[in-house]
């Protein structure tokens, strides 16, 4: 066993710079894509058109609301160009804030505000709307507050004289004074409460799984390197049978890369603090093991390594699509239940040890070795 | 002469090499329609089951006042959260075991002394509980959930300012009571009929500009991208050392081989995409005439020519193989964001959409949407045949200087 791991030692000297960074590769580029995407989602804005057809205190005040939202990047137009535009796809939606808003609020009415247009490529149509609706609503909501107090103390006799911005005044305080109602979420049997609002929000442990797939195919190029025919007949000659040599050598990889997985998990713990837990510490083991067997089976397939490097990428995106790391499938697993034992990758997302290919590969491997040898001595 | 004589001859020798292995040719065909059907699949049928069979929501109150019952009962006859969303009301108890039997996507949770909390202006909080094997749809409800506790947040506190004003008013305590219950109510069904503010209106320019066609035209794209790279890869060679030298003495350049290479994987990619396109025409039923072709292949050729010489040249300043594939499968999955071509550029951030100014991949793709989707009856080259001047500079330089460095 040291034997084998200091004739791997000498190649890992040699090589050593495109070994570290193969191992790094799942650490860097996971971080990497978490930001960016962050960064990006951060700063991305839905183009939408504002028509302001007057110029009084309650429409200015809507106006200023919506674009003080993060979520949308407001152009003020007249509502031919607006229109125009929509229809060329550079906008999102158009709204037309009607002349006589401030009018038809100050008087309690509600209906046909606002006028919104979309076309059918409208993707954020429905939150963009739902948004300038709950700015009206309480614009709206507030003279109805105001009316109600005319009545009541018209019925009841009230000490005071009503005035409309008295009470819509107050009702803007109560709001801004208490925090009301809130919502909290949380998943089942999970303490904590989570608090996320992006949108796309990529899993680092899926990331780093597809990741560590990669850099794991294309670190076992070494089978294929080192199964020569110059080399072959000298195995003849050693204490280890070839076969014997390659196990004992994924046996050393594996460790190196059960290293870097702590790495990782340190790493990520302080990066962005990911949380370490003996079941996700039980679910990376049981995945390496996995992986490597899986490399093994795959690298012993091939002769040709250029063909073994491309068939190693094409797998990598055909199962990032369908594990559910990059676009969630949870829409069609809960549909047809036998779909989570194709992908190798879907147990470990759902954070299970149990993983029908890790036994699929050992009984691979292990009929592979038990197998005739041609070279045995 | 001698430049276009290696040249032919590389070409034939690619063709061979194409010849060869044609069993794998039916394969490479077929790998990226597989991996974009798969995309569209999962997305499509994401959908699909929202309206098929709704997500089930729980519904528990805790509460049990008035005013939590009115609402309960109101959701329960009527889901008023749209027709995708199935809410019943349900123990705690019964919610749970839903969720671990895998039943319910989410319950909410009206907590205990809900309603005099609200009344009283005490802050409350409104508990969501998600299934952990539905997250997408857990996500979902939460973020209705939000959007309508945001609305009765206001109302909320309209009803606490006419509390406020009645005050000075003359009435007891029962008709008091009574009247709050009826402004929940009142404020409740002002809520429901928000809508009425918006007058809604659809434009529509022209019948083919719908998300099927431009996600159309986007995934056809995306298809002959991956085809560019597939194909272009498979006819690299591992060429020894020994072999390098022989071809040094023949007077063969770097550059020959890899404009050979171009034309080869060009041809092939030709093929596969007028079948692909001719096919994808027929099914969406594009009004297209002989100059809207033209334009059309002209485009494609002009945005493939490009995107093979960056492949080109990737290859050129990378000498490790694996490192090759990466660099020229990070740079595709770039080219093919910026291109709009997963999520339209309209929504990128400003900076973003300077980047996409400088991509080939958007520049091709807008031209072709614009004369399919828009019957636009003209496109400009000039971008992408600069573009192309570029990358051939850019391919001409490595090479010599590579010869160089080499000798």
């Amino acid at each position: 066993m040291m034997n084998i791991l200091q004739t791997r030692l000498i190649h890992w000297k040699k090589q050593w710079v495109s070994l570290l960074f193969w191992l790094l590769f799942p650490i860097i580029s996971t971080l990497l894509v978490i930001q960016l995407t962050n960064v990006i989602q951060d700063d991305s804005k839905v183009p939408v058109g504002i028509v302001l057809q007057e110029d009084t205190q309650l429409a200015t005040a809507l106006y200023d609301a919506i674009k003080e939202t993060p979520l949308i990047r407001i152009h003020d137009l007249q509502e031919q160009e607006a229109l125009t535009q929509l229809e060329r796809h550079q906008l999102d939606s158009v709204f037309i804030i009607h002349d006589g808003y401030e009018e038809n609020i100050r008087k309690g009415r509600r209906n046909h505000l606002i006028t919104s247009y979309s076309s059918n490529l409208s993707f954020a149509y429905t939150p963009v709307k739902e948004m300038i609706v709950s700015f009206v609503q309480q614009d709206t909501g507030r003279s109805k507050a105001a009316y109600t107090v005319r009545d009541l103390g018209k019925t009841y006799g009230a000490d005071q004289s009503w005035k409309w911005e008295n009470v819509v005044a107050k009702s803007i305080d109560i709001q801004k004074e208490e925090d009301l109602l809130r919502t909290t979420f949380s998943f089942l049997d999970e303490s904590q409460a989570t608090t996320e609002h992006e949108v796309i929000q990529f899993k680092t442990w899926g990331l780093w799984a597809l990741f560590s797939l990669l850099s794991t195919l294309l670190l076992f190029d070494w089978l294929m390197k080192e199964n020569r025919s110059s080399i072959l007949p000298r195995f003849a000659f050693t204490r280890f049978s070839f076969k014997r040599y390659l196990l004992k050598n994924t046996l050393w990889y594996t460790v190196l890369l059960m290293l870097f997985d702590v790495i990782a998990m340190i790493t990520f713990r302080i990066a962005i603090h990911e949380p370490i837990s003996l079941k996700l510490i039980a679910a990376i083991l049981s995945y390496r093991i996995m992986l490597n067997a899986g490399a093994f089976v795959l690298a012993t397939c091939f002769k040709h390594l250029y063909l073994y490097y491309s068939v190693s990428f094409a797998l990598v995106l055909s199962l990032a699509i369908s594990s559910g790391a990059v676009i969630p499938i949870d829409g069609i697993v809960n549909k047809a239940s036998w779909l989570e034992y194709l992908n190798p990758i879907y147990p470990f997302l759902q954070m299970k040890v149990a993983n029908i290919w890790l036994l699929l590969f050992a009984i691979w491997i292990t009929s592979w070795y038990v197998r005739k040898e041609k070279f045995d001595a | 002469m001698h430049f276009i004589k290696h040249l032919l001859l590389f070409i034939k020798n690619n063709f061979m090499q194409l010849q060869r292995k044609w069993l794998s040719l039916p394969l490479l065909f077929i790998f990226p329609i597989v991996i974009v059907g798969l995309i569209l699949t999962i997305i499509i049928s994401f959908f699909t089951t929202e309206k098929n069979d709704p997500i089930q929501v729980g519904l528990v109150d805790l509460d049990q006042s008035n005013e939590t019952q009115l609402v309960v009962d109101l959701i329960d006859e009527a889901s008023q959260l749209g027709t995708f969303i199935q809410i019943d009301k349900m123990t705690e108890k019964a919610a749970n075991d839903s969720i671990k039997a895998n039943q319910l996507s989410a319950y909410i949770t009206f907590p205990k002394k809900f309603t005099a909390n609200l009344y009283q202006g005490k802050s409350v909080s409104l508990p969501i509980v998600g299934n952990p094997k539905r997250p997408t749809e857990s996500y979902l409800i939460k973020e209705l959930i939000e959007s309508v506790s945001r609305h009765i947040r206001s109302a909320q506190a309209n009803i606490l300012t006419i509390n406020y004003f009645t005050e000075d008013m003359t009435m007891d305590q029962k008709t008091r009571n009574d009247l709050l219950f009826e402004q929940f109510k009142d404020y409740l069904f002002y809520t429901i009929g928000r809508d009425k503010i918006v007058d809604d209106k659809e434009i529509r320019n022209s019948a083919t500009a719908s998300p099927t066609h431009y996600y159309g035209i986007a995934s056809w794209f995306i298809i002959v991208t991956i085809w560019l790279l597939s194909i272009y890869s498979f006819l690299i060679k591992e060429d020894t050392i020994r072999m390098k030298q022989r071809m040094k003495l023949y007077g063969v350049t770097a550059l020959q081989q890899v404009m050979a290479r171009i034309i080869v994987t060009l041809t092939t990619v030709g093929l596969f995409a007028v079948a692909s396109f001719f096919f994808l025409q027929t099914w969406l039923e594009w009004d297209l005439d002989i100059e809207d072709y033209s334009r059309i292949t002209i485009i494609t050729l002009l945005y493939s020519y490009v995107s093979l010489q960056s492949l080109a040249v990737i290859a050129m300043l990378i000498p490790s193989q694996k490192l090759q594939l990466l660099g020229q499968s990070v740079l595709t999955c770039i080219l093919l964001t910026l291109s709009g071509a997963i999520i339209p550029t309209l929504y990128f951030p400003d900076w973003m959409q300077i980047l996409t100014k400088y991509s080939y991949a958007n520049e091709g793709l807008r031209w072709l949407q614009e004369i399919i989707l828009h019957q636009r009856l003209y496109a400009d080259y000039v971008p992408l045949i600069l573009m192309n001047t570029a990358g051939l500079f850019v391919l001409i330089a490595l090479s010599l200087w590579k010869e160089r460095a080499e000798r």
